[in-house]
């Protein structure tokens, strides 16, 4: 067990990696210069030129990449181009706010998507189980900021229950909680439909084996079988689609963040992005990129100890 | 803790055993029907029967007969579409189903529970055994866990499985197919129900392990007084542990009677052909098995009358069986009953039960031919796992060392129990896969490392045969393109192949007419005759049959071993029989070579090596294979040899059978101190066992075989009798 978590550990750094040299080299695609992006178009050549050559853009590719990768071995991360403030202090300043959308979104995916896909596969064949698989269809194809848009409609202005926009005051956590239901509703509402979908086909899956017969044979009641027999063998197939599903959350948290008008991670890239701020625009997609790596390494965690065979 | 406990057991050398007291489960007029898309399918069909408690009744038919569904049923089982549209099932007066669902839980794994066929399937993967029987317990019982679980640690003792408490919290995949089905029984057993029904209990597992299962059936029968229901195809396994029997046949009883009187004194067409058409392993009954024609009936199109009067040798289509449905009647003594409108006339016809020992002559098997495939010293090790240390590397040896050869003509069995290597083996041989050593002539030039072109042609010479007929054919592709791909694939097509594929198709007894049906449209017999016109097609020197008749139920494994027969003798084929059913290789086979992790322990003519085995593996093999016989059966003695066959990564060191062998324990018994060899377990075994491997050796009549003692006397092999 201890091995198989080192080795999923080692796996985790070369995957980290990959993200950092894939980051840095696809920003340097994107066509624009970034000095005129900050300086604005009509600054001059010279002051143009010191910027450049402030922010080693003057220098080849590769040796930009080796200051990018060394600063970052000794946590130098850069400076924002537009604001001059470390570009890691910038990020950080805004994950609490994405991080906690990002996870309330999950938390609402799994509440919601997993007693639906069970229900569905209970009444499987039923008008309950036809109407519930309709409804994850439209889960997964309405885009999050359309359906953002409707809900703010609804529920902060018709009918004025939760605000419809900002992350709630800060210091808070009862109005910040307030702020968060309605994004993460609408985040997690994808999510909870892809979850509901793969949860109904591996109960189906799992209540057609043999040793849920035996379950019945020997009398074990339904709702053990259904609770605990199968569901602890649907678990695994369900819980690698919640590690997709919170990469999907992430990137569409961009959406939904300027949607709510929400300070986040999704407002910064899109700013850095505009500006060609490249230091802060590399460092809020590693932060990320990163998160998605270690929930799934969580998740990788999580197999062995549902399926004794994963053991070894 | 059962009442009416008192009843003695009788079985014991008895088999026409009863118990008048005591619990009983009675079915009347049981009708189970299943809407299907195409319709209505009745899949029991007004099906009276009971069972008394301290009995065991088997339950004999071929796929589709019934048997399952019927107690399912009893089990109130039976899941959408399927409903029970009659009849009642009573349990010492109590109709079951009447009750609702909260009340026959109740009844299901405490008054009546099960055990079913397959133990790699039937334990739940994510929960150690331990906690699965746990539950049992607290399903039913108000008891804590502790006590729970002191009383799972002895039913595990009851079922044998060793140091039961430290393997309490391990998980089913770290016990063997045979330990599974160990622990299933004691899950069934837990509350020790009045009744267990067993569907096919021992079909999944190897014949040593079967032998086991049914040794631990017939004893924990006699300590506990349950009644058994023993559903199975296998009429070796009735004629082993049955007191009476009960044949159903397209969703019907068709006869029912106490053992002997089934076997020896059947009344019904159907039992006759089914004991007929069984090859065994005691005796060779001639060249051709009896077969019975056709294919067991789809439940859906039942035939009218009699539904077996299609297929039957005794009605011969009068006009009585066509329209008539027969019902049960009495046949003759102790509740011997039939469905046969003229079960009568069978008095006069024998059920074909051949004298002890006899050999027919067989005609032109040519065992003297050339050797047309000669393979030395030939090797597979597959690595263990697929990322593995360079110092600590792990192989999986396969096929270990094997050498032999097939004459041209012959047909020459290999047997042996899963794992043996008998399958890879077979593939090497042609190459699907890779050997890793040891070379493979054919007709005397070497093949084993020819390069993709010409041993693409050599493939028009040796050809193999599946065994899964369902798998092995494209569902998509018509018979026609799927017996158009050998021509094709070899560059042979031409204005007349559509007519060559139609000759293909007679000559293994299909009809040319139904060129253009798919796969799904066949039965699997039919099936299995596509898969050999495949590999007929281009007219092959050598099949490969790698379990041929596995999958096939025993009438349609009858029909389909006779065609392989007549095949062989038409077009002067050489066969290799790869199979685990020693009742059909003896059969079938010329010669046979026993397999035993990987490396071959003993070989020869067949007769020789069935009526004189010398490696005390292959002794305790035919022991283990019970014989379609009750009388027979239960006098012979049977080795029961403990284990089962250990992993191919790490076999025992020495001769690989040690730790299991009888002959090896009772000759250590005999020895000298100094000739013994101290085994961690702490058991003493001969120092050439458990140290070298013994080296097959070659002798006159060419019946070799690989044991270090075989020339001492090791009659007192632990043999018991029952």
């Amino acid at each position: 067990m201890l091995r198989y978590a080192i080795g999923r550990l080692l796996l985790v750094i070369p995957t980290i990696f990959g993200m950092v040299v894939l980051a840095f080299f696809m920003l340097r695609a994107l066509p624009g210069d970034p000095a005129t992006a900050i300086l604005g178009e009509f600054a001059t050549p010279q002051a143009l030129e010191r910027l450049r050559s402030s922010l080693r853009l003057d220098e080849p590719l590769l040796s930009q990449f080796y200051h990018y990768v060394t600063g970052m071995m000794t946590g130098d991360w850069g400076r924002s181009a537009l604001t001059r403030k470390p570009a890691m202090a910038e990020v950080m300043s805004v994950v609490m706010p994405s991080m906690a959308l990002a996870f309330a979104s999950i938390f609402v995916a799994i509440v919601i998507g997993i007693p639906v896909g069970v229900l569905s596969a209970v009444k499987q064949g039923t008008g309950i189980d036809y109407l519930l698989v309709a409804l994850t269809i439209i889960g997964i194809s309405f885009p999050v900021f359309w359906l953002g848009l409707i809900t703010i409609v609804v529920f902060a202005h018709t009918i004025p229950l939760f605000p419809a926009v900002g992350a709630g005051a800060p210091g808070s956590l009862l109005s910040q909680t307030h702020a968060l239901v309605l994004p993460a509703i609408v985040l997690g509402s994808g999510g909870a439909a892809y979850i509901a979908r793969l949860t109904r086909s591996s109960m189906l899956e799992v209540m057609n084996q043999d040793y849920i017969l035996v379950a019945r044979a020997m009398g074990i009641s339904e709702s053990r079988i259904l609770f605990v027999y199968a569901m602890r063998s649907a678990l695994p197939a369900i819980l690698s689609v919640i590690g997709v599903t919170f990469a999907v959350s992430i990137g569409n948290a961009i959406l939904v963040e300027v949607v709510f008008a929400r300070p986040g991670l999704g407002s910064l890239i899109i700013k850095a992005t505009f500006s060609r701020d490249y230091q802060l625009l590399q460092a809020g997609l590693l932060m990320l990129a990163v998160s998605v790596v270690l929930v799934n390494f969580v998740i990788d965690l999580l197999y062995p100890i549902i399926d004794p065979r994963l053991r070894r | 803790m059962q009442d009416g406990g008192a009843v003695p057991n009788t079985a014991d050398g008895n088999p026409s055993a009863s118990t008048a007291s005591g619990s009983r489960l009675s079915v009347r007029g049981l009708t189970v029907q299943f809407a299907m898309p195409m319709g209505i399918v009745r899949a029991v069909d007004n099906v009276s029967l009971d069972i008394a408690q301290g009995e065991t009744v088997g339950v004999v038919g071929e796929s589709g007969s019934g048997k399952s569904v019927t107690f399912l049923s009893v089990m109130g089982m039976v899941r959408q579409p399927g409903r029970i549209v009659a009849g009642s099932v009573e349990l010492d007066g109590r109709d079951l189903s009447q009750l609702d669902r909260e009340e026959l839980r109740g009844i299901r794994g405490r008054d009546i529970s099960m055990v079913f066929q397959d133990p790699q399937t039937s334990l739940n993967p994510v929960f150690p055994i331990g906690k699965q029987i746990v539950d049992v317990f607290r399903a039913h019982l108000p008891i804590s866990k502790d006590e729970a679980r002191r009383r799972a640690l002895e039913v595990l003792d009851l079922v044998h499985i060793p140091e039961a408490k430290n393997r309490f919290d391990s998980f089913p995949h770290e016990f063997s197919g045979g330990m599974r089905q160990r622990v299933l029984i004691a899950m069934a057993l837990a509350l020790r129900p009045r009744f267990i029904i067993a569907d096919e209990p021992t079909t999944a597992l190897d014949v040593t392990m079967q032998a086991q299962i049914l040794e631990l059936l017939h004893e924990l029968k006699q300590e506990i007084n349950i009644g058994l229901v023993l559903i199975t195809h296998d009429l070796g396994v009735v004629a082993r542990s049955a007191d009476r029997v009960i044949v159903m046949y397209g969703g019907k009883i068709v006869e029912q009677g106490d053992v002997r009187t089934i076997f020896y004194e059947p009344r019904h067409p159907y039992t006759v052909s089914l004991m007929r058409s069984m090859p065994r392993i005691d005796m060779v009954r001639g060249e051709r098995l009896h077969s019975i024609g056709g294919s067991p009936p789809s439940l859906s199109g039942l035939p009218a009358g009699c539904a077996f009067h299609p297929r039957c040798f005794l009605g011969a289509e009068r006009p009585k069986c066509r329209t008539e449905t027969p019902e049960l009647h009495d046949a003759g003594r102790g509740g011997h009953r039939s469905a046969c409108h003229y079960a009568n006339e069978l008095e006069l016809v024998s059920t074909d039960a051949p004298k002890v020992g006899e050999v027919v002559a067989r005609a032109g098997a040519q065992t003297t031919g050339e050797a047309l495939l000669e393979v030395r010293d030939l090797r597979m090790h597959y690595p263990a796992a697929s990322f593995q240390v360079p110092w600590n590397r792990k192989v999986v040896k396969a096929v270990d060392g094997v050498s032999f050869s097939v004459r041209e003509g012959e047909t020459l069995g290999i047997v042996g129990e899963s794992g043996c290597g008998k399958s890879t083996l077979g593939r090497c041989l042609i190459r699907l896969i890779e050997p890793t050593s040891g070379s493979i002539a054919f007709r005397g030039s070497e093949i084993s490392h020819l390069g993709v072109r010409d041993m693409r042609a050599l493939r028009t010479d040796i050809q193999m045969v599946f065994q899964d007929p369902y798998a092995s054919l494209d569902p998509r592709m018509t018979v026609e393109s799927i017996l158009r791909e050998p021509f094709e694939a070899h560059g042979q097509a031409d204005a007349r192949t559509t007519h060559k594929i139609k000759e293909l198709m007679a000559h293994v007894g299909l009809n040319p007419e139904h060129i253009e049906r798919r796969p799904h449209e066949f039965s699997g017999g039919q099936r299995q005759r596509i898969g050999i016109a495949r590999a007929l097609a281009l007219k092959p020197k050598l099949i490969i049959l790698d379990e041929p008749v596995s999958a096939l139920d025993v009438s349609v494994q009858a029909q389909i071993i006779n065609l392989l027969k007549d095949l062989q003798a038409e077009f002067k084929l050489t066969y290799l029989f790869i199979a685990h059913d020693l009742s059909v290789v003896r059969h079938i086979c010329d010669r046979v070579m026993v397999m035993y992790l990987g490396r071959i322990i003993e070989a020869g003519d067949r007769d020789t090596l069935f009526a004189d085995p010398r490696h005390p593996y292959t002794k305790v093999l035919l022991s283990a294979v019970p014989l379609p016989d009750p009388d027979k059966e239960r006098a012979r003695a049977h080795v029961v040899v403990p284990g089962s066959v250990p992993s191919p990564i790490n076999p025992p060191r020495g001769c690989h059978f040690h730790p299991r062998c009888p002959s090896a324990a009772a000759l250590a018994g005999s020895m000298p101190a100094d000739e013994l060899e101290q085994l961690a377990d702490g058991g003493v075994l001969p120092k050439p066992c458990v140290n070298a491997y013994p080296d097959i050796g070659a002798e006159a009549d060419g019946h070799v075989q690989a044991c270090h003692f075989v020339g001492v006397d090791n009659q007192n092999t632990g043999t018991r009798g029952r």
